[in-house]
């Protein structure tokens, strides 16, 4: 590929040249990037792989905690190391005891300055999230856990509990595990026997974002014996196709609060059995918070989900 | 240093001079919780490790936008282009989408760890630029190139906007990203900063008397004898280094590129050489100064740089509205 | 090389360019004498330009150009801007520059890369800006001036280079006409020192006036010729589509006799 310049003239190849240098240029950054903390065997400390795939090391037990993702949070809170938080992000809301803890912003602004002030020995955060190169390159400790479903929060429960150093942390872990699955189960069998097998439309964001089977908020709703309209195979947030939906005629719908007024003007929506036998659970937004998060509180989200259902079986 | 042929130099500089060592004081003293004049001695290991390399890398970041917004309008010899012309920003949007969803756990996630997502809007920027040339087949003719560009740019965004709606949980980050901002801006960014402004103003400043003859016309540039096509390939992929560098790390930052250049020959009548370092210290100041005023109108809470710039962007487009509609003749 | 070649210019043979896949021009074949004028005129889309900006070197063509006595592929590209310059019609550019920076941008061909305008520069810039008139208002900026000034500015460019021919597109367009006589008057300085020229000009009664005619049509060159013979005045009228009226002018200088209206 030549270029023409001039009348009788050609020119080296100069856009090869060109990609060439790009191609160089393109290492740069691999080369400069930051490298990964080694994980060498000390006793006394703890290495784990984050859900970055990256070895944390910590040598001493964490004592000032920062959390920028809620459900992080309320599981150091039910882990009982509570007191161990010194700020969290502007969402976290459980327990009581968090609210009047420092707030740091959100994961995309997170106000670095004030979070490094509080001179934390441990960060947990959200997998995606642009703070978490610049806290390691401040040299701050960084894990990142983002659970997703059931088992992500039992290992996030684990992890979090050998971070923190806790003695005897696999039981302890275990043992909280244990706490919550009793609670669900006895959600579970106090479902109405009518409610059982119904199917179950769960509404996360207008636009027709839907809960599917593979997310958190449709692993309790199997497990307390409902059975979700959009199943695994569409994945665990999807936008359903509002024709699939009216199809597959849901007996009950969750809804946030703000989107339940029109919902018998959807188009085709009327003919629903759920509009037409009026079983709809309206989450108010406080309550919003603990369906949606996956975290430790999966028990009381069920708890919710159980008294909407008693309440329209009756 | 006196311009090529003016003999005697525009007091713009110094007072560019003047202006950065302002912003760069009172952008040390502006802390977490609003001003702090004193904290300069308490928190030293603060000041030193966060506020510097943010107001650093803020003047480092205006000055790469204001060098590569200089070159565009010297090579398309059209005073409204802006560095993001030939599909950067898109790409650069493109490749922070994919890069965080990559980190949300697949097999390539430590190849994106190693890159992060620095890396990856660096490589989607400089990516879209070459795409574009590819589909223009070189920078033969500017409107073919120019067009790629628009297509480059939409079709990259559309991608990009698709991906964050299959992925809804990295649209908070994403859209953060567009909106630009400092907060993560630290000493390796810094560097790398410096090293590409370095790099790509000596090249630019070697190659400038081709943007003087381009102003002229492209036929009249080559009948100067002027290597016209080869130097405007070099300074298309020095525009395209310079606006990849600063948007990888700071973000989609409007306007400063179209304003610095702009704001520099209204006030210097020069050959590009002198005026490319002028527009380097202008985007650096009005970047400087934009950060800082983004940091101090709701402080301690921030406001998006990004944001600033557009509204201040803004404001200077309308004050040259009117001014066009009050009888000036040119732009 | 020839004693025949050194008395020419420019020669070209069998000159043919194709633009987008199309031969705009077919196999013309011309020899522009040194220190002479030579007017190239034609209808619209004959392809004068096309020529002209090919003679300059800035688009392909197929055949033989020989430039000063050398060869076109021996000459280098800065050595062929030293000694030729172009003047195209006005493309649209920055504004910002100042008119002496404009008329400076023509030494470019002769100064090192990025060096300083010498002493030498800057006279010659003074003398081609006095010469069009322009030295006067040589700090403002080309979009503060009308587009006749602004003309006449890129001729003081042009001039600068002080080539050894010199190719002009249209240079009289939006010239008033004061500045058209004068214009005439550059040229013939132009000439006595030995400067070749080539214009394409579309105001016909002054392309009469000078050395020699090109007349252009449809992509070939029809005639080369004196501009009082008969010839010239038929090949003229031909390819206007015999619109045009000749009329002779009693007169002291053989060139002014004819003058040229539409019927």
């Amino acid at each position: 590929m030549l270029i023409q310049t001039e009348a009788g003239r050609k020119v080296l190849p100069n856009l090869w040249l060109m990609i060439a240098s790009a191609m160089l240029l393109c290492i740069c950054p691999l080369v400069m990037a930051q490298k990964a903390p080694l994980d060498a065997p000390d006793s006394g400390a703890v290495t784990l792989i984050d859900d970055r795939g990256i070895a944390v090391k910590l040598n001493q037990k964490p004592l000032r905690i920062v959390t920028l993702l809620p459900s992080l949070g309320e599981i150091v809170c039910e882990l009982q190391a509570c007191d161990r938080l010194v700020g969290v992000d502007r969402y976290s809301n459980w327990p009581d005891r968090v609210k009047s803890l420092p707030k740091l912003g959100g994961l995309d602004d997170t106000h670095l300055e004030a979070l490094v002030k509080l001179k934390p020995d441990l960060v947990l955060l959200a997998r995606s999230s642009r703070i978490t190169q610049r806290l390691e390159s401040l040299g701050i400790a960084v894990m990142a856990l983002e659970p997703q479903n059931q088992v992500d929060v039992q290992r996030a429960i684990l992890y979090i509990a050998l971070a923190l150093h806790l003695p005897d942390a696999q039981s302890r872990s275990e043992l909280l595990w244990q706490k919550i699955q009793t609670r669900l189960d006895q959600v579970a069998d106090k479902i109405p026997p009518s409610a059982r097998g119904a199917r179950v439309y769960f509404e996360v964001g207008s636009g027709y974002f839907a809960a599917g089977e593979a997310s958190f908020i449709g692993e309790t709703l199997k497990r307390i014996g409902l059975i979700n309209v959009v199943p695994l195979r569409m994945g665990a947030f999807p936008q359903v196709n509002p024709e699939f939906l009216v199809r597959s005629n849901p007996q009950i719908i969750f809804i946030g609060e703000q989107s339940v007024t029109d919902l018998s003007r959807r188009p085709g929506w009327d003919q629903m059995q759920a509009i037409q036998e009026n079983k709809i659970c309206r989450i108010s937004a406080e309550n919003s918070d603990i369906l949606v998060r996956s975290g430790p509180r999966m028990a009381e989200a069920a708890q919710l989900m159980l008294a909407c259902l008693q309440r329209v079986y009756h | 240093m006196g311009s090529r042929f003016n003999p005697d130099p525009s007091p713009l500089g110094r007072w560019l001079m003047l202006l950065a060592i302002a912003i760069f004081m009172l952008g040390l003293t502006l802390g977490s919780e609003g001003w702090a004049f004193l904290s300069f001695v308490e928190d030293r290991q603060l000041v030193i490790d966060i506020r510097l390399p943010r107001t650093v890398g803020a003047f480092l970041a205006g000055a790469l936008l204001g060098l590569a917004g200089a070159l565009a309008q010297g090579l398309f010899r059209n005073p409204l282009a802006d560095p993001y012309l030939l599909g950067s920003a898109s790409g650069a949007g493109l490749g922070v989408a994919i890069g965080l969803i990559f980190l949300t756990g697949t097999s390539l996630a430590p190849w994106v760890m190693r890159v992060g997502v620095t890396g990856m809007a660096f490589l989607g920027a400089w990516g879209a630029v070459l795409v574009t040339l590819i589909l223009a087949w070189g920078v033969q003719h500017t409107l073919r190139l120019l067009l790629a560009g628009v297509v480059v740019g939409v079709v990259l965004g559309a991608c990009a906007s698709l991906l964050v709606l299959l992925y809804p949980k990295v649209q908070g980050s994403a859209q953060a990203f567009m909106l630009g901002s400092t907060s993560f801006v630290g000493w390796h960014g810094c560097i790398l900063m410096a090293g590409t402004l370095v790099l790509c103003g000596a090249v630019a400043w070697l190659t400038s008397p081709v943007l003087d003859g381009l102003a002229l016309g492209e036929s009249t540039a080559q009948s100067l004898g002027l290597p016209v096509t080869s130097v405007r390939l070099v300074l298309v992929a020095i525009m395209a280094l310079c606006t990849a560098a600063a948007v990888a790390q700071t973000g989609l930052i409007a306007f400063v590129g179209l304003a610095a250049p702009h704001l520099v020959r209204s006030q210097v009548k020069a050959v590009h050489a002198r005026t490319l370092f002028l527009s380097c210290g202008m985007g650096a100041v009005l970047l400087g100064g934009a950060d800082l005023m983004a940091r101090a109108l709701i402080a301690p809470l921030e406001l998006p740089v990004g944001v600033l710039t557009s509204i201040l962007g803004g404001g200077y487009m309308l004050v040259l509205m009117r001014r066009l509609s009050k009888g000036g003749r040119s732009l | 090389m020839s004693s025949a070649s050194q008395q020419f210019a420019l020669e070209a043979q069998q000159l043919s360019i194709c633009l987008a896949g199309q031969e705009v021009v077919h196999g013309v074949s011309l020899t522009l004498p040194k220190g002479q004028w030579v007017s190239l005129v034609g209808p619209n889309g004959a392809g004068k330009s096309t020529l002209l900006k090919a003679l300059a070197g800035l688009i392909e063509f197929e055949g033989r150009v020989v430039l000063l006595g050398q060869p076109w592929s021996d000459w280098t590209r800065r050595a062929r801007a030293q000694r030729m310059a172009w003047l195209g019609q006005a493309e649209p550019g920055q504004d910002d520059l100042t008119v002496y920076d404009v008329a400076m941008l023509g030494r470019l061909p002769h100064q090192a890369w990025l060096a300083s305008p010498s002493p030498k520069d800057r006279q010659v810039v003074e003398v081609a800006l006095r010469t069009v008139q322009a030295w006067d208002w040589r700090s403002r900026s080309l979009g503060q001036l009308s587009g006749g000034e602004r003309q006449r500015v890129l001729l003081a460019r042009a001039l600068a280079v002080q080539a050894d021919v010199l190719l002009m597109d249209e240079p009289l367009a939006g010239v008033d006409l004061p500045h058209q006589a004068d214009w005439l008057e550059w040229v013939r300085c132009l000439t006595v020192q030995g400067t070749s020229v080539v214009s394409v000009l579309h105001e016909l009664n002054l392309a009469l006036q000078a050395d020699r005619l090109w007349v252009m049509s449809q992509g070939l060159l029809v005639h080369d010729g004196l501009p009082h013979e008969a010839d010239t005045h038929n090949a003229l009228s031909q390819v206007f589509e015999n619109r045009l009226h000749w009329q002779q002018m009693a007169g002291q200088d053989l060139k002014n006799r004819w003058i040229v209206t539409l019927r």
